[in-house]
């Protein structure tokens, strides 16, 4: 009822969506870790990639967010008390709040690397962003899945009532699956 | 010990994280929420004298110059009101835990209300207006979820409105924000005022009148007041008392701000039309009313008015009068809402019509109710009476007559639909069966936080000399727009 049957699913959209999320998983890193000193952000990268999510959502219907199997909720406060923690760390050494402290490396090869405690900021924030956004696609499927079983309710009430136009009017039903 | 003014913010939200990581286990909530927010009250009261011994406190986030930084900012008035709200908020939290109802129960209580505490605490020391605004959005989206916990019709119908509401408000403040920036290349507060001064008298009226709009809507003004009495009273009790302690006068103190910093020298006739048509609508609704938590609602409308009425008349001594006002206001509003909870948990139901002779049932909880429902009437020597002196006095000082006449028929008013919630509630023949053990007595926890909170108004009449010394402090900090840039940008 909820779509797992896979009939009303566009291939075309299903494979799209297969070559385009390793992309939108890379480029939303990259937009987080860029958000140091250029456009981009924790933010930005998390929207990215939780374009990922509905993207997956849209394409192969609620299995797409339950296979994840992570609990929006546990991201959205592990993301929050990490940006909460390194916010609040630089002020136990006597500096500011959301004080940034830069490290720079000499790894062979590359040349300078520069690492800064904000990109853990930013780190949480991405984690945050994804969290809400896949709890808001958790809600939308219980509802859905929730319509669904009132409307097999209401089938199942009918058909024991006797009616005729019982039998799989797809009119009636449609409001879990199409999506 | 600057440092302690972030500590007020991100405390109360590395809470609500843990309490969603907790999510599963609502004892470990309930500790997280009540560890946090004794600790935020306990900042709020570390600054509140370091402020008032040292003078402002300003905490640049980052540590970067604070004409380039976030702005944390805490002068007397923002630590005064971060004080008294995070003691409201911990008063409502144990009342909540006291009243073991489904609300509280509800796996999201504690991280909105914690979230809500963060809000509460960034909008009163926030220094710049676009982080006010961002303040002001964190604790309207945890009052959206505190507003419809238990997801009933009556909840989500109200809850419309209400978020319908406040997100026009929104749209208007932050358009206002941009605005301003457009205007003077700034938000900093300590920045504005010598730059809006300069601006053409048309664009700063127009600045000063979107501002106004979008915090009059949030503090219930006059004629943007009708989403209050309507989504108030549909909250649980514990929710109520803390929106109707707080939340508006959160407004009202964006209002203090944006008035006496940014915009000095207004003409502000309208304004005080606006106080007085707040104030008589506000009682006229409530004497109306037969539900309590309705005349209580249509009372917070009538009783802002009071406030904006100190605003509009302006000066020193207006705005500590409206200070000291505030400071009064919000524990004598939570303790009536939280009277109104006792009595709903215990009869099922706070309807005038059903409920009869609680004073014969429990004297206690009449004393409970009444002596906040005088003060807030404004009776001799309750607090009320020298929040309303205060602001009267200051009235008849400047001449205006006509709003010091409308403020006392109010008054009166007041008391008028006060005895309306008396001899409905609490006089005559109990109905139903008399058990003998006490109101009170039957929830020990809900019952001790109201006392609590009741002693609270109380001895803020009896220490009303030294209070109201410290309002005037305030007052003229928040009217030397020189000595808070002095502060901020040296």
């Amino acid at each position: 009822m909820s779509g797992t049957d896979g009939t009303r699913r566009s291939m075309i959209l299903a494979e799209t969506v297969n070559g385009l999320t390793p992309v939108l998983l890379a480029f939303s890193i990259f937009l987080t870790f860029r958000g140091h000193n250029a456009p981009g952000g924790g933010f930005a990268g998390g929207l990215v990639m939780a374009a990922a999510v509905i993207l997956r959502y849209l394409a192969s219907g609620p299995e797409a967010v339950r296979s994840l199997r992570i609990d929006p909720i546990v991201l959205i406060g592990a993301g929050l008390a990490l940006a909460a923690l390194v916010g609040t760390w630089p002020l136990l050494d006597g500096g500011e709040f959301l004080e940034s402290s830069i490290w720079k490396f000499h790894p062979p090869l590359i040349g300078e690397m520069k690492l800064v405690s904000s990109s853990l900021f930013d780190i949480g924030v991405h984690v945050l962003v994804v969290g809400v956004v896949m709890a808001v696609l958790v809600a939308f499927v219980e509802a859905d899945d929730e319509v669904a079983r009132a409307n097999a309710a209401r089938e199942e009430l009918r058909s024991n009532a006797g009616h005729d136009d019982a039998s799989g009017d797809p009119g009636t039903t449609t409001s879990g699956g199409e999506r | 010990m600057t440092e302690l003014l972030p500590l007020a913010i991100v405390i109360p939200l590395g809470g609500a994280a843990a309490a969603l990581l907790a999510i599963r286990v609502r004892s470990v909530q309930r500790i997280i929420t009540i560890a946090c927010t004794v600790t935020t009250a306990l900042i709020a009261v570390a600054i509140l004298l370091d402020v008032d011994s040292n003078g402002t406190q300003v905490a640049s986030m980052g540590g970067w110059p604070p004409r380039i930084a976030i702005n944390l900012v805490a002068d007397r008035l923002s630590a005064l009101m971060l004080t008294i709200g995070a003691t409201m908020l911990l008063a409502v939290l144990l009342f909540a835990v006291g009243q073991r109802a489904d609300d509280e129960r509800s796996r999201w209580y504690h991280p909105a209300y914690l979230a809500l505490s963060a809000g509460v605490s960034g909008a009163f020391l926030a220094g710049d207006l676009f982080n006010l605004f961002v303040f002001f959005e964190v604790l309207l989206m945890s009052s959206y979820v505190l507003l419809t916990l238990e997801g009933s019709d009556s909840q989500i119908r109200s809850g419309t409105t209400y978020v319908v509401l406040n997100v026009v408000e929104s749209l208007v403040l932050v358009t206002g924000v941009a605005l301003v920036f457009a205007a003077t290349g700034t938000l900093n507060m300590a920045e504005l005022p010598e730059r809006l001064a300069a601006l053409p008298d048309g664009v700063r009226i127009g600045l000063n009148l979107l501002l106004l709009i979008a915090f009059g809507l949030k503090a219930a003004v006059f004629p943007l007041f009708s989403w209050l009495p309507d989504s108030y009273p549909a909250a649980p009790s514990p929710v109520s008392a803390v929106f109707a302690g707080l939340l508006t006068k959160i407004g009202v103190y964006a209002i203090i701000r944006t008035q006496t910093l940014l915009f000095p020298e207004t003409n502000r006739t309208l304004l005080l039309v606006i106080a007085g048509l707040t104030m008589v609508i506000g009682v006229f609704g409530a004497i109306a009313q037969n539900a309590m938590k309705r005349i209580l609602s249509f009372h917070i409308v009538s009783q802002i008015g009071y406030m904006i009425m100190g605003v509009a008349l302006g000066g020193t001594a207006a705005i500590a009068a409206v200070i000291f006002y505030m400071i009064h206001h919000i524990p004598v509003k939570t303790s009536l809402f939280l009277v109104e909870g006792i009595i709903e948990r215990d009869t099922g139901s706070s309807t005038l019509d059903r409920l009869s002779g609680l004073a014969r049932r429990s004297g206690p909880l009449a004393a409970l109710f009444l002596l906040p429902a005088l003060s807030l009437a404004g009776i001799p020597p309750l607090s009320g009476f020298i929040g309303k002196l205060g602001v009267v006095t200051v009235g008849l000082d400047q001449g205006s007559w006509w709003i010091v006449a409308t403020a006392l028929a109010v008054s009166i008013l007041t008391l008028v639909s006060m005895l309306k919630i008396w001899t409905g509630a609490f006089w005559g023949e109990p109905a139903g069966p008399d058990h003998d053990s006490g109101v009170l007595r039957n929830h020990p926890l809900m019952s001790s936080v109201t006392i609590a909170v009741v002693a609270l108004t109380v001895a803020i009449a009896v220490f009303a000399g030294p209070l109201y010394r410290f309002a005037e402090r305030a007052a003229a900090d928040v009217t030397t727009p020189a000595a808070y840039e002095g502060a901020v940008v040296p």
